[in-house]
């Protein structure tokens, strides 16, 4: 890797002070201090506090993100304690979002950390996050406001085995790719691109133009089709069996040019079975890639996913596909 | 079993609290590791906080965890060892019998090889993972079902030809190994090799009884060098240490290379010696004026001082004068100086051709006798990248960029320099933890595995690999180990033939012939032979009536340990056509 810095006295370029590199010294040299910087800068804002949610804002606590907003006034439960592990007994009751954040502040104390609806209606934060389903409304509002505002904005859940992301960067996103130099003296080449991103409302009219079903589900995993479905819904109780949500879906892939027999019966058991619970080891593996396409996203390093990442624990299948 | 508690054992362990392993009435946990934990750990090892720095990992790792899950309280058992042979009398028998699989979160091959072998041993499933910045992978190891960690190997990495290192560099990465290197050689070595001398009695038969002439002479100059002739009393001689230590490397050596290879010389073939990749180097004038000249002066006196217990110095301004006022005698290249151009040449650098018996003697009689010396110690420096107060990454950032200032090769400044000698590998919180959740759904797998028709085919396990950049999400089944056939019986690397008593070696020569109807030709534990064609006949047939369990402190002069249940041994075979058969090793029950 390049070095992008050229001294490490006390208050360095980019004004990162001599303990973060040294806090941050080995990520640093993965993605240099520039980014860093950038990091350092950011403001985001997550939805919903959920074992995925923990996930995701302990790595970008760790990273050094400069403040992050939780909201999610829910009371703590019982059932919490068995998958969110910052929620311990004595929090029962508390709020969910102010109890995170407190557990999120010892982990890091350089990252600010706010919480319920966030600043003033006129600030706009570089990113919003919403996850899961039922706190904040639905994600084609949230996504519209977001819009509005010119804030990027991703829809991500991670239940029982399966998990999925939704990324939208707007319709210029610019960002760099370094090109890594055959000659290990020579500088890296820094190569500026810009990628195009679509709303969640365009997105789930899109018509993927493959009407052959095996052509089809070899590039569009038929979960993508159930998780834009969920990625809708404002209240996870309304989905109450496998008929409820195989409708639900046969209505939203309607007139895009889709076969109706895409999702099988047995997905959609899989799927209504997984509703409403949480494994945390499939909440790792979904948060530690969302944590990590976020990092693209506020650091304009490398392209991020564009549009959607479906994840099956038991079919051992994490795949991005773009609708 | 957690071995390791850094970025992937701190993930681990929350993923098992929140997955309740070992939380019941029976369940443990045992976690090692024998490190502290470190201000650079806290970006990634988020169970640490910054006023942990310094606390045991596997301890603070544990207490962290019993909060999320108070179920947890009493079953976690925290070691501080490192594994590996040292440690076979903790990690004995009787552990691996109590334990259902192990889980690695290391560092380093060495020790995952180690643990996969003492997994397959034990037959315990062994769960693997490493990251390497945004790339991961994640391996599943399943008794008598999937190959083992060590069967399949990553090719070694390259390594920088000697030649390059000593002469010829054209790269920043030669200079810094060389300056690596060169750490070594000064502050750590000498230190060494003077301490031993002065503890060991008889050094010079006992010690280097072994190594050759040359090498004997060498390490004898440097023990004579350190301890008697450039013995620096003060922390000015080691400024003066330093400064002529600078012209050696920088001005002599560089002007015996051009000597003997100027920069028109050309090769038998009529070539120019100095052609790419060789770059011809320039030999350096001390300059005071220069900062690099003057950090490699401060860096090498304050660690030669460190050595010898001297206190150090940061004034720099003295340090430059002190080093500019050192009269340095006028350096003529000699010839005759033989230096290595090719790997395979016959290496002769310090003129030294033949040996001479009587100036090893004469070596040996010029150095003093220890016991003058009783209690006199140096210390060697113990190369620590992370600690930027100690001129470790200092000296050998100095001594890297002035080398590379002889060769023009552009110079790296101290941050990409300590990354190269301290191999560090950068690292994130995300590659870790979706790492560790890939394996804790595979340990899913492992404990419901059930017997008999719900046993988990291999096809069931997924091994992992991840490159969260791309992002590039790839999923495989893990491989079935090789197989080989005895006596029509097949057998792979997890089978072994267990005796459950403790059998005589004619028992177990008459087992082979009746079970097998093999013929046993050799017999050995570890590297120890017990039975051989070689053997006399009489020592042959006082064997064969022996008992394993004292046959092999018979032969090996050393009582098995009392944690011992079972002797391992490999044995070879041939059949009736007198061709050799491979078969798996035997186990023999000694205890119980």
């Amino acid at each position: 890797m390049s070095s992008e810095n050229n001294n490490n006295n006390n208050t360095a370029t980019n004004g990162i002070s001599k303990e973060e590199v040294a806090l941050y010294d080995r990520q640093i040299r993965l993605w240099g201090m520039e980014a860093q910087a950038r990091l350092r800068q950011s403001s985001i804002k997550v939805i919903g506090v959920k074992a995925l949610t923990l996930e995701v804002c302990k790595n970008l606590v760790l990273a050094g993100l400069g403040s992050i907003t939780i909201q999610d006034s829910t009371p703590i439960n019982e059932i919490d304690f068995e998958t969110q592990y910052y929620f311990h007994e004595a929090d029962l009751g508390q709020p969910k979002d102010v109890v995170l954040a407190e557990r999120l502040r010892i982990l890091n104390p350089l990252v600010n950390i706010q919480t319920g609806e966030g600043r003033s209606e006129d600030t706009t934060y570089d990113l919003v996050v919403k996850i899961g389903t039922g706190i904040g409304g639905d994600s084609l509002e949230v996504n519209g406001k977001c819009r509005k505002r010119g804030e990027r904005f991703i829809a991500a859940d991670s239940f029982g085995l399966f998990g999925y992301i939704f990324i939208d960067c707007l319709d210029a996103h610019e960002y760099i790719e370094e090109e890594k130099p055959k000659d290990d003296n020579a500088v890296v080449k820094r190569i500026s691109l810009t990628a195009s991103y679509k709303p969640l409302a365009d997105s789930l009219t899109s018509k993927p133009g493959v009407a052959n079903l095996n052509r089809l589900v070899r590039k569009f995993p038929p979960l993508v089709f159930v998780c834009q479905t969920l990625s809708t819904i404002s209240q996870l109780e309304d989905i109450k069996s496998a008929e409820v949500l195989a409708e639900a879906v046969r209505r939203s892939i309607e007139g895009r040019g889709i076969p109706d027999g895409v999702v099988d019966d047995v997905l959609f058991g899989r799927v209504v079975q997984s509703l409403g619970t949480e494994f945390v080891p499939c909440a790792s593996v979904v948060g530690g890639t969302l944590a990590q396409e976020i990092l693209k996203v506020i650091t304009r390093k490398d392209m991020p996913m564009n549009n959607w990442y479906t994840y099956d624990a038991i079919k051992a299948d994490a795949i991005t596909c773009q609708l | 079993f957690l071995v390791g508690s850094g970025a992937i054992g701190c993930e681990r362990l929350k993923n098992w609290a929140m997955m309740g392993i070992a939380s019941g009435p029976n369940g443990v946990i045992h976690i090692t590791d024998m490190d502290t934990i470190e201000k650079s750990n806290l970006n990634r090892q988020f169970l640490f906080r910054p006023s942990d720095v310094g606390k045991l990992k596997s301890d603070t790792a544990a207490a962290a965890v019993v909060k999320m899950n108070p179920d947890l309280q009493g079953k976690i058992v925290t070691h501080q060892d490192r594994v590996g042979a040292e440690t076979e009398c903790i990690y004995n028998d009787g552990f691996f019998e109590g334990i259902d699989a192990v889980t690695n979160a290391l560092d380093n091959v060495d020790a995952r090889r180690y643990m996969d072998s003492r997994c397959v041993y034990h037959r315990k499933p062994l769960l693997e993972s490493g990251t390497l910045g945004t790339k991961g992978n994640t391996q599943v190891v399943v008794p008598f079902l999937t190959e083992s960690y060590s069967a399949s190997r990553d090719p070694p990495e390259k390594s920088i030809p000697m030649c390059t290192l000593k002469n010829f560099p054209n790269a920043i990465e030669h200079t810094i190994q060389w300056a690596r290197d060169l750490f070594a050689g000064f502050f750590v070595q000498p230190a060494e090799n003077v301490n031993a001398y002065l503890s060991t009695p008889d050094y010079v038969n006992t010690s280097m009884g072994q190594t050759n002439e040359n090498v004997k002479i060498e390490t004898l100059t440097t023990i004579r060098d350190y301890l008697v002739t450039d013995k620096p009393l003060t922390f000015e001689d080691c400024i003066v240490w330093a400064r002529k230590n600078f012209e050696n490397i920088y001005n002599n050596a560089i002007q015996q290379l051009l000597f003997n290879f100027p920069e028109d010389s050309t090769t038998s073939s009529g070539q120019l010696f100095w052609s790419p990749p060789k770059r011809a180097p320039t030999a350096i004038a001390f300059d005071p004026s220069s900062d690099l000249h003057v950090d490699f002066i401060v860096a090498a006196a304050n660690l030669h001082a460190f050595n010898y217990g001297l206190k150090g110095s940061h004034d720099r301004e003295h340090i430059r004068d002190a080093a500019t006022a050192v009269r340095i005698p006028k350096f003529e290249p000699k010839s005759g100086v033989k230096i290595q151009v090719n790997e395979n040449d016959n290496a002769a650098e310090s003129g030294n051709n033949g040996t001479d018996p009587s100036q090893l003697e004469a070596l040996e009689a010029s150095l003093p006798n220890p016991a003058s010396y009783a209690g006199v110690r140096l210390i060697p420096a113990n190369f620590e990248k992370d600690d930027d107060t100690n001129f470790h990454i200092d000296f050998i950032t100095a001594a890297s960029n002035l080398r590379a200032s002889n060769y023009g090769i552009t110079a790296a400044d101290r941050f990409r320099t300590k990354q190269i000698a301290g191999k560090i590998i950068p690292a994130i919180a995300t590659t870790t933890s979706l790492v560790t959740g890939l394996i804790c759904l595979e340990l899913y797998k492992i404990i419901g595995s059930g017997l008999g028709d719900n046993k988990r085919k291999i096809d069931d396990y997924k091994n992992g690999f991840i490159n969260l950049a791309l992002p590039f999400f790839g999923f495989s089944e893990p491989i079935e180990p090789a197989k080989y056939k005895y006596n029509g019986i097949e057998a792979s690397e997890w089978d072994a033939i267990m005796i459950d008593r403790d059998v005589t070696l004619q028992e177990l020569i008459d087992y082979f012939t009746n079970e097998h109807k093999l013929e046993l030709s050799m017999v050995s534990s570890g590297v120890t032979l017990l039975y051989s064609p070689f053997l006399n006949r009489a020592k042959s047939e006082a064997r064969k009536s022996m008992k394993i369990s004292q046959l092999l402190p018979e032969v090996t002069k050393k009582d098995i340990e009392p944690y011992v249940k079972w002797v391992a041994l490999s044995v070879c075979c041939c059949d009736a056509d007198d061709e050799d058969v491979d078969v798996p090793d035997v186990r023999i029950k000694i205890r119980n």
